[in-house]
């Protein structure tokens, strides 16, 4: 058995394929909601979490591409989790994220270069300024925590994490999305 | 519009994060996540038809373009038939075998033909995107290291600097890193996507699609000839209700430039029409690759 093959399963509606999926990316899926939820969660929290996601590509298999699958399902992780610390009210502050950027952008296909722009500048970003970067704005994690799995001092952590917002923010401006980005 | 940063990274995939594995699983049941899923899904289900549909009439619809159009050069390159139970659909990178009775068409092989780049004027404002294309300048990375050429080289040959690389879209089946991921749920609200097929994309692919579809009407739309294809209502998918409703499609078979571009999802056929009429083809000077030719594109019935 693999991925390709579980997919195409699930695809003609065989559970087999399902489980196996579920036996391979649990973890994954799981470290995914887990490093987000973080102490919000009890593991039974996380296990209804992991299990929409496995629903959510049942449903849905006939769309998954076999070689994205992994994003497919990090992606899907990621917007289940957040949309659970939405329902339970929990906020998880992050620097210079209370007040949004402003882009002048008319069209669906602007945007889309928008956040082409924005993956292009943070892969171009060095380590572990990226690692950082990502863990606090993707993964949503504090900044105390970052630094001690990093073993780095919050106070250089949050440097390197203004430095990043920095190269951003520049970049932005260079590809013409906005004229300047205002510190916060 | 205002966007909050961890909003930006929405759409970043997860090959390019770090994966170091921190968060202790060992808590978590997976024969537990299994029981779950499987109540989940049941519960579901059982709002629904028993069992999955699966009929496959995109093949007849495309033969009619071929009809259509140009029909002694499409005509020609394209047929259609029905696969008995137990058949196997097999090339180098997937296989599908069959349950009986879906249609299947095969396009002749073509030996050559061109990357086609896409680029929509306008695109509906409260539609999500669902789409596995990428920028062109994205692409050219792997296009490089197929070719053994470096990148500079590659977008020379292909007519367009790297600023208007980034402005132009193109569909890369096999390109693992190119392509954006479908990262779109069931039920978040409208949906659409737009393919493109190039030539060597068309070679000998097999069109299958797990939906009942009816051939609405037939046209032209921005010089290419249109195919109209409607699902019938309630569609199922796996036994489950699609929340997303319906889908209609529209096909594009451009001859001049030998490429085929489909435009899906929950939109009406007026919307549908309008991201058609706008949509802007550009014929690149590369050459399709060829490992795009032997990927068997079996919508619905594989991936």
């Amino acid at each position: 058995m693999d991925e390709e093959r579980a997919l195409r399963m699930l695809q003609k509606g065989d559970q087999a394929g399902l489980h196996w999926l579920i036996e391979r990316f649990t973890p994954y899926v799981a470290a995914i909601i887990g490093r987000i939820a973080g102490a919000y969660a009890y593991p039974s929290d996380v296990e209804e979490l992991v299990s929409d996601v496995f629903v959510a590509l049942w449903q849905d298999a006939g769309r998954v591409k076999p070689i994205k699958l992994r994003q497919w399902l990090a992606s899907v992780a990621r917007h289940k989790v957040l949309d659970y610390l939405r329902r339970k009210k929990i906020e998880l502050p992050l620097e210079e994220d209370t007040l949004p950027w402003e882009f002048d952008l008319d069209t669906r296909v602007q945007q889309e270069e928008l956040y082409g722009a924005v993956r292009r500048a943070v892969m171009d970003m060095d380590n572990p300024d990226r690692e950082i970067f990502l863990r606090h704005y993707y993964y949503l994690q504090p900044l105390k925590d970052i630094a001690v799995q990093i073993s780095m001092k919050e106070s250089t952590v949050k440097s390197r994490l203004r430095r990043g917002r920095q190269v951003l923010k520049r970049k932005l401006i260079e590809g013409g999305f906005a004229d300047e980005i205002p510190d916060q | 519009m205002k966007y909050r940063i961890s909003d930006l990274l929405e759409n970043m995939e997860i090959c390019c994060l770090y994966e170091k594995d921190e968060y202790d699983s060992s808590a978590i049941s997976t024969e537990r996540i299994k029981e779950k899923t499987m109540e989940k899904i049941n519960n579901s289900t059982k709002k629904s038809r028993p069992g999955p549909r699966r009929v496959f009439l995109i093949a007849a619809a495309v033969a009619v373009i071929s009809t259509i159009t140009a029909a002694a050069v499409v005509a020609s390159r394209v047929s259609v038939r029905k696969l008995e139970a137990g058949e196997l659909l097999q090339n180098d990178c997937s296989s599908f075998m069959s349950d009986g009775g879906e249609s299947v068409i095969t396009v002749a092989p073509q030996s050559e033909g061109n990357v086609i780049c896409f680029r929509p004027e306008w695109l509906p404002e409260d539609a999500q995107c669902m789409e596995w294309s990428c920028t062109f300048s994205a692409h050219m990375p792997y296009y490089a290291e197929k070719t053994g050429k470096s990148p500079e080289e590659v977008m020379k040959t292909s007519g367009m600097t790297q600023e208007e690389g980034q402005k132009w879209y193109t569909s890369v089946w096999n390109n693992p890193e190119g392509t954006e991921m479908n990262s779109g749920e069931k039920g978040a609200g409208r949906f659409f996507r737009i393919d493109m097929f190039d030539g060597t994309t068309l070679d000998e692919m097999y069109l299958l699609i797990d939906r009942e579809m009816t051939v609405v009407r037939e046209g032209e739309l921005n010089g290419m000839t249109a195919c109209y294809m409607a699902e019938k209502p309630a569609a199922e998918h796996n036994g489950a209700i699609d929340a997303s409703g319906s889908q209609n499609y529209i096909l594009l078979y451009s001859e001049k430039l030998n490429c085929m571009v489909e435009i899906s999802g929950t939109l009406d056929f007026e919307e549908m029409e309008k991201i058609a009429n706008g949509l802007e083809l550009r014929k690149t000077g590369l050459k399709a690759l060829k490992g795009s030719g032997g990927y068997s594109f079996i919508r619905g019935g594989l991936g």
